[in-house]
């Protein structure tokens, strides 16, 4: 039989096993260990009263358990339905004042810029940022929102029904535009897309090859075929989603490859519709939001009427 | 009697070493993604050789068995330990690279942030920890049970079939082969492989210890069984699938909706239960009183440990979905087995510590007992963490935050991987009969950069995961969001760069230790190397049913 043997360091009894030297100590359970146990139970036992827990048999035929015990407090799932149902009624009180207040004055409003600009960068860095940038000055593809120039109604409702209905989206109101694709539909040869890339290069004030400029120049304003949307002399500012060809901002490049690529297969960027996705309340702040983006603090009209629709202080 | 013979166990061993093969052959065959084919070519080759050598030891005259115990498969795991480790590891921090610069994936598909997270996930925890349980339990049982491994060659047929099924799962990840569960990533078929796979496992350990010469089965040896069983149990249920074809490696599960979630749960929260606790645990009973050279510190809380924790843990998975669809009482459930199973966690701990009673002074110049020791450290920190995220309130702040990957990373890089390295640097001197490791110097450069960098890493997370998580329950007197997503994302850059350092000083310890592992396994200038007796040899005969009187000491 084993043999049990004294430990020097603490005193204790061995259990006299040993395995490959290997003893174990018949130490006693460490007291604080037997309440921690003692404590955790009973927690968990208040844990099971207060809160749905066990399973309980409720039916003599299979699969016989088919409840649980509702608990003492009720379920979690209804806490947080009726929590979220407060911050709800919070947050329309708010919207409300925004959704009555006028566009148009608020964006004179100094004082609702000065409160409602974080929330509006808020949401703009949450919904339109991936696409327009983090800074607003877009990417290739997506048009900058802070340059003096708009593809469309640049004022503040302009502005609200973009972001609303979506450019070229799948809502029945958007907003819709198109460029052509020129030699695609074959109504320009291959020589006279070259011919109009040079004269937008030297609208905009780039490098280019002045003769085939001119040839391009008859193209361009010849039967309204590109000034028609981009205004004569491709200054732009028609509103109708054809952007300003004689400035240094550019949707797709003004380099020579992607000029012939927009004329020669066309454009069709999609603006998405965020009625759907967002409130009334936020679609406005972002409208304002974008449109304070643009101007400078010092134009807003520092006569203003507007009661401040927000609590905040 | 042809007591020595391998004729039954090489035949009944044939039959799932020739399903594999067949199953390889017909991918092979009819398979339509190249990914497929190649496993099946790899399964076909696999199982071919495997069969070739069983066929050779059926037809070999009976041969004697060594009255000794068996190392070499320990040699073997030990080399996975260190191979697996370094791709595990490696593949980790560059991961933690390219969430801080998101272009390190140089936009190919297959190095991918979803592709090579699961090639980590999988490298360390099976790859890495798998071969250490491997290595570890196989060295233990025979030790405290005195006997050698049961089988001729089934521990070699679960060592090679255990870390082919690793190889299938990581290389299906890089070519989009994967289930999408977490840490049960690999397809259906290596789930199958696996499941041979333990079942030979299960079999050698049972086996060993029915013919061990001790009266007692020792507390590390249950921890093994615990966890072997377990996992059995979580690898089958939670593998439940149908295969779509054949042709493609692609399969569903049998579940759906909540209950797949709750399905899943269930296994990843015990996969770090049985799998990383638990089987570790019996590492640590072993390898922790033999380096400090001092008896377990109480008996009885280790089997109120054991039996609290393999209870309590099963339980305890529903915590992973706290204020989801999963029904209230699940969720709650979850919740009060997690806090009770803090306590026989922190058994564990208490033995852990107290077992070093006497022998503090040794960690002044033992790296490997320091390992060992913060091993525990590590282990009640993140335990005690644990508990108090799978309270609902606070779950509520660390839930989908990288708080969670800190505390994950608290149990990975401190607990499991240093209790591996702790035992490892005790484990290699004596399978290759070598006085100690070459340098006990390279030990404590280990140590000390992969405690910095399990720090760093730690630190970087739970920052970054409160932070991150305030960030979102912010809101103005509006009830409007006072940060966007962005801004949280942009806030964790810093700390994204942080937590890739930490994994790399981590990386470097490990490459340093396994450095060291080599060079002690083969010597710069080979010393006479001395064929140390075993200190208790075996029993003359396989099975003695009473073992001899210890003499009190």
């Amino acid at each position: 039989m084993s043999v049990k043997r004294r430990d020097q360091v603490s005193g204790q009894l061995t259990t006299g096993h040993e395995w490959d030297g290997i003893e174990e100590l018949d130490t006693p359970i460490p007291k604080p260990f037997v309440w921690g146990y003692l404590i955790a139970f009973l927690v968990a036992l208040i844990m099971w009263i207060a809160l749905p827990s066990w399973p309980l048999p409720s039916s003599m035929k299979w699969p016989y358990i088919t409840s649980y015990w509702q608990g003492l407090l009720g379920s979690d799932a209804e806490r947080v339905e009726r929590r979220l149902a407060e911050l709800a009624a919070q947050q329309k009180a708010f919207d409300d004042k925004i959704n009555k207040a006028d566009l148009a004055e608020l964006v004179n409003d100094p004082k609702a810029r000065k409160l409602l600009m974080p929330a509006g960068a808020v949401l703009y860095r949450e919904h339109c940022a991936m696409c327009h940038g983090p800074d607003a000055k877009g990417q290739p593809g997506f048009p900058n929102l802070v340059d003096d120039q708009w593809l469309w109604d640049g004022e503040v409702e302009g502005i609200y029904t973009t972001i609303k209905y979506g450019i070229n989206s799948s809502h029945e109101e958007t907003q819709s535009a198109e460029m052509p694709g020129f030699l695609k539909d074959e109504s320009l040869t291959k020589d006279q897309v070259r011919d109009v890339v040079e004269y937008v290069r030297s609208i905009s004030g780039q490098e280019h090859f002045p003769e085939a400029a001119k040839r391009g120049a008859v193209v361009f304003e010849e039967d309204g075929a590109c000034s028609g949307c981009h205004g004569e002399g491709g200054a732009g500012g028609l509103g109708v989603g054809a952007p300003n060809l004689t400035d240094k901002h550019w949707i797709y490049g003004g380099d020579r490859d992607s000029l012939y690529r927009s004329i020669a297969e066309g454009r069709k960027g999609v603006m998405p519709h965020w009625v759907d996705l967002l409130r009334e309340a936020e679609i406005r702040q972002l409208a304002l939001y974008i449109k304070w983006l643009g101007t400078p603090e010092k134009q807003v009209a520092k006569v203003s009427s507007v009661s401040i629709p927000t609590t905040a202080k | 009697m042809e007591k020595n013979s391998c004729r039954a166990e090489c035949a009944i061993s044939l039959l799932p070493v020739l399903a594999v093969a067949a199953l390889g052959g017909v991918f092979t065959l009819v398979g339509k993604e190249p990914i497929l084919v190649f496993h099946g070519a790899i399964m076909a080759l696999s199982g071919a050789l495997a069969a070739l050598y069983l066929f050779r030891k059926m037809l070999a005259p009976p041969a004697e068995i060594p009255l000794e115990y068996n190392d070499k498969i320990i040699r073997a795991a030990v080399i996975m330990i260190l191979i697996w480790g370094i791709i595990g590891f490696g593949v980790g921090d560059i991961v933690a690279w390219q969430l801080a610069y998101p272009n390190l994936n140089f936009d190919l598909p297959w190095t991918n942030f979803g592709r090579l997270r699961p090639v980590h996930t999988t490298a360390v925890i099976l790859g890495f920890g798998g071969n250490a349980l491997l290595a570890t339990s196989f060295y233990v049982v025979q030790r405290t049970s005195r006997a050698r491994l049961a089988g001729q060659v089934t521990p070699w047929l679960v060592f090679w079939g255990y870390n082919l099924f690793v190889f299938l799962g990581v290389t299906g990840y890089l070519f989009g082969v994967t289930q999408s569960r977490e840490y049960a990533e690999p397809e259906w078929y290596a789930d199958l492989l696996a499941l041979l796979v333990w079942i030979g496992y299960f079999w050698i350990f049972l086996a060993t210890l029915a013919r061990r010469a001790e009266r007692h089965i020792y507390v590390a040896n249950w921890y093994f069984l615990g966890f072997i069983i377990a996992f059995a149990m979580l690898h089958i249920v939670n593998n439940l699938s149908v295969p779509i074809s054949l042709e493609y490696a692609k399969s569903y599960s049998l579940f759906t909706g909540v209950q797949d979630a709750m399905t899943q749960w269930w296994y990843g929260h015990n996969a770090v239960g049985f799998f990383l606790t638990a089987a570790f645990l019996g590492m640590l009973y072993y390898f922790l009183p033999k380096a400090a050279n001092r008896p377990i510190y109480s008996y009885r809380l280790s089997i109120i440990g054991f039996w609290g924790l393999v209870f309590t843990y099963m339980w305890a998975g529903s915590h992973h979905l706290h204020y989801t669809a999963l029904p209230d009482w699940v969720q709650v459930l979850g919740m009060s087995m997690s806090l009770i199973l803090l306590v026989p966690s922190w058994a564990s701990v208490f033995n852990g510590f107290f077992t070093l009673n006497g022998a503090w002074h040794k960690l002044r110049y033992d790296p490997a007992l320091r390992f060992m020791t913060l091993a525990v450290l590590f282990y009640a920190i993140a335990t005690f963490e644990g508990v108090f995220m799978a309270l609902k309130p606070v779950n509520a702040l660390s839930h989908y935050t990288d708080w969670t990957v800190g505390h994950v990373h608290a149990g990975a890089l401190g607990w499991v991987a240093f209790i591996t390295i702790g035992s490892l640097y005790k484990l290699v001197p004596w399978v290759w009969h070598r006085e100690g490791t070459y340098s006990r110097r390279l030990e404590a450069w280990h140590f000390w950069l992969a405690l910095s960098g399990a720090v760093i890493y730690v630190g970087a997370m739970w920052n970054a995961g409160i932070t991150q998580s305030l960030m979102w329950q912010t809101y103005d007197a509006n009830g409007q969001f006072v940060y966007s997503f962005m801004d949280s994302v942009d806030m964790l850059h810093p700390y994204y760069v942080a937590r890739a350092i930490g994994g790399l000083l981590y990386l470097v310890g490990f490459m340093i230790g396994a450095y060291n592992i080599w060079l002690t396994i083969n010597p710069p200038t080979p010393a006479e190397i001395p064929s140390t007796p075993e200190t208790r040899p075996l029993p003359a005969s396989g099975v003695v049913a009473q073992p001899a009187a210890q003499p009190a000491e």
